[in-house]
């Protein structure tokens, strides 16, 4: 909006964590690329210990403003950081939220209105960490911000091209039809924004097109990996839940799901413990026997093997390698040959060993790794670090969901062909 | 040769050469009292039985070794791996209780279906679950071993003693994959138990492990929803009616057969293309199946997929002893397609074993 000859966009955006609430506030002049004006992020929300809940807030020329405060709920960390933004007089035009998981109600962002916001409360089981918090932070805007727009983006949606073949779980039809089971698949934000920045970086002819992909999404929590054909998502490796797929922090990743029920038949588990186990004790965590972080694992790479059964850091990073690497052989011979492997978010752009082992003795598809660009590719911008004759190229790209949130609410006023859309 | 496999409650037999009949003759009893006398009576001329060998299907961490010399004594062994597979095991125990006692005069041989996943390397047998539960023997114990090292065998023999890195795929009611380096499997689709991996007949194949939480919260029996997974799913889940992989390949009119064929053909892909990333490349991929004709159009299919990684197909496969070149002359990848029957391949593994250890068939 903003003044006559001058014309920009303000847009706030709010990402949910479990105990956290981060926010930006993008500034985008028309024609011009967003730029972060205020950010800032709520710690502890609704956690109680020792240490106090607080909310920091950072500005653009360096300042930082923080204000220790109880916050028993991420609601009330919206209110927190609301207020701030009246005070420090920002104005705002829009404002994005994140969804984790909109189930087959969403395959793109909405405006919120009360068709979406009924929408958003039928999705509250799918996501029963996630999706409820993101809700009552919707509540909050609603409330506080009536005069601007708000609209709601999905970690789920770009993946709903996937097509029946690898979505469908082989189950009676009966219970599928029940139940809702499919693949439905996660970290879509962060695919979006990779899979249109790969298209600029290559110059790929024409006559190659539909530009075909694999990415890994590495997170120091949740990974996973997507194959994408001409910016479509086709198959991922999480699934109805973030559970399947990669090996991750804390989550074992692919499992026998009769394993599942030999668990509660022969050691009484039960099904919520089991759970339990699978998402926070497994994965890295429970094969390391030490630690879920991967960097870690790899400062005691080499030590400590073979002597003690329970720490075995070796045998984790060669898993976690291992299931990496499984993921692109199968979806680089499942779209019939790449173009692009792109590593994005923290592990994704910031370990090189990690990219070296993936793509080691990976020639048979193309892949060929420069051992030197890639130990020198740098975390905050996108690197080609594949050799000059690799028939694939192989990028390190860092992904931002807020920036994405931000670019997906722009798309959607130019799709509505609002005045204040900013492209 | 006589042998002997496990089917409960039925005990399935397949004999050379029955004497006079120059071909294989098979058949199956209830396993009970009398079914040493009804497989001996099949034998026309008992003096010319020259060995006999046993199936078990799970060997656990105790049978390791997928063929091997059985004793009476090495009986105590495979008695310990009746609580694996009781139905199963226990029938192969007790039939070669029997036919040790009779015939003491031949060698007897014990094939083990688990064995050849014994060494699969740590990478590929564990899960990423707590040490408390790995040490239980919570792994993959893969299978269709007999099958697969016999698909090894053969691609050696069919690139002249060269085929350092293979993919074995298994087509049938049960397919499964495995990537064998050297000899020795570095990994496979089936896990701790058949369920694991690639969709079949009636088991569901990888599915989110979320999904059997949410079915047991919604309070169904534990034992409602193992059959689920492993008897009514797959394409018997998908067709709604008992189906198996002739159903599917056929069945083109119906939607859910077509989806249930589109499933088959992209699990095997991307499951061919996981395990050639663990071989780090691959020399030859081999399809091994009991109806090579019938799955002649869809195996080249998929090997037109595999252009990929480097199979070139030939629009005119070349038949060679029991096996179909599928790959030009010129291509950096092999292809094969291998007629398999499951008694002849246990046959050529006892007379493998025998012939080497100097009692040649």
């Amino acid at each position: 909006m903003g003044f006559s000859g001058e014309r920009f966009l303000n847009t706030l955006v709010f990402n949910c964590g479990s105990s956290s609430l981060s926010y930006k506030i993008f500034h985008t002049p028309t024609g011009q690329p967003p730029q972060v004006v205020v950010a800032g992020k709520a710690h502890r929300v609704g956690v109680t210990g020792t240490e106090p809940a607080f909310v920091e807030h950072h500005a653009a020329g360096g300042g930082i403003d923080t204000q220790t405060t109880p916050i028993p709920d991420h609601r009330t960390a919206a209110g927190l950081i609301l207020e701030h933004l009246r005070t420090v007089s920002v104005g705002i035009d829009v404002v994005g939220h994140r969804f984790v998981h909109g189930g087959s109600l969403f395959d793109a962002p909405a405006f919120i209105d009360q068709d979406t916001l009924g929408k958003l409360r039928s999705c509250l089981p799918l996501a029963p960490l996630h999706n409820p918090i993101a809700l009552s932070v919707i509540h909050e805007c609603c409330k506080s911000l009536p005069q601007a727009r708000q609209y709601v983006t999905f970690d789920s949606a770009f993946h709903c091209t996937i097509p029946d073949y690898a979505y469908t779980y082989a189950l009676p039809l009966q219970v599928v039809q029940r139940f809702g089971f499919r693949k439905y698949g996660f970290h879509g934000l962060s695919y979006w924004y990779v899979s249109r920045q790969v298209p600029g970086i290559l110059n790929i002819p024409a006559d190659r097109l539909p530009l075909k992909i694999v990415a890994c999404h590495l997170g120091t929590g949740g990974s996973s990996v997507a194959a994408i054909k001409g910016g479509r998502s086709m198959d991922t490796s999480m699934g109805y839940s973030p559970l399947p797929g990669l090996v991750m922090g804390t989550r074992s990743g692919d499992i026998d799901p009769m394993l599942m029920l030999y668990l509660m038949n022969v050691y009484g588990l039960r099904g919520d413990d089991l759970m339990d186990l699978l998402n926070k004790r497994s994965g890295l965590l429970g094969i390391s026997g030490f630690s879920s972080d991967l960097t870690d694992i790899i400062a005691r790479l080499g030590r400590d093997e073979g002597e003690d059964e329970e720490e075995q850091p070796q045998l984790a990073f060669n898993m976690y390698i291992q299931r990496v690497r499984k993921y692109v052989g199968g979806y680089v011979v499942g779209l019939g040959g790449i173009d692009a492997l792109v590593f994005t978010d923290d592990i994704g752009v910031h370990n090189w060993r990690v990219r070296e082992k993936v793509c080691q003795d990976m020639e048979w598809s193309g892949i060929r790794l420069d051992a030197q660009r890639n130990r020198q590719a740098t975390p905050d911008a996108i690197c080609r670090i594949s050799a000059a004759d690799s028939r694939v190229a192989v990028l390190s790209v860092p992904t931002d969901e807020e920036l994405v949130i931000c670019l997906q609410g722009h798309e959607l006023l130019v799709q509505e062909g609002s005045p204040d859309a900013v492209t | 040769m006589l042998l002997l496999d496990p089917d409960p409650p039925y005990l399935r037999w397949w004999l050379s050469d029955a004497g006079g009949v120059p071909a294989p003759t098979e058949g199956h009893c209830l396993a009970g009292a009398d079914w040493a006398e009804r497989v001996a009576a099949a034998i026309a001329q008992p003096a010319a039985l020259k060995c006999v060998g046993y199936v078990l299907h799970n060997g656990g961490e105790i049978i390791t070794d997928p063929v091997s010399r059985l004793t009476p004594e090495g009986l105590d062994w495979v008695r310990q791996t009746v609580k694996l597979l009781p139905e199963h095991n226990d029938i192969t125990c007790r039939v070669a209780e029997e036919w040790l006692t009779r015939r003491p005069d031949v060698p007897h041989v014990l094939l083990c279906d688990t064995a050849f996943f014994c060494s699969l390397p740590p990478e590929a047998s564990l899960y990423a679950i707590p040490y408390e539960l790995r040490r239980h023997g919570i792994k993959r114990y893969g299978g269709y071993g007999l099958c697969h090292q016999w698909v090894w065998r053969q691609a050696v023999r069919l690139q002249n003693g060269r085929a350092a890195r293979i993919v074995s795929v298994c087509l049938g009611d049960h397919t499964n994959v495995a990537a064998i380096r050297d000899g020795l499997p570095l990994d496979t689709t089936i896990g701790f138990s058949q369920v694991e991996g690639i969709l079949s007949a009636t088991t569901c194949g990888d599915i989110d492990p979320t999904v059997v939480f949410q079915m047991q919260s919604a309070g169904m029996p534990l034992e409602q929803i193992r059959s689920l997974l492993s008897d009514k799913s797959g394409f018997t889940g998908l067709l709604g009616r008992r189906a198996g992989l002739m159903e599917v390949l056929n069945a083109a009119s119906d939607p859910q057969a077509r989806l249930a064929k589109e499933m088959l053909r992209y699990g095997i892909l991307r499951h061919v293309g996981a395990c050639i990333a663990v071989l780090g490349g691959v020399d030859a991929v081999v399809f091994a199946t009991p109806h090579p004709d019938a799955c002649m159009t869809f195996i080249a299919e998929m090997c037109r997929a595999l252009a990929c990684a480097g199979v070139q197909l030939r629009s005119d496969p070349i038949e060679q002893e029991g096996a179909c070149e599928l790959a030009e002359a010129a291509s950096v990848v092999k292809a094969f397609c291998l007629a398999y029957d499951e008694w002849t391949v246990c046959a050529d593994h006892v007379s493998t074993f025998l012939t080497a250890r100097g009692n040649p068939q």
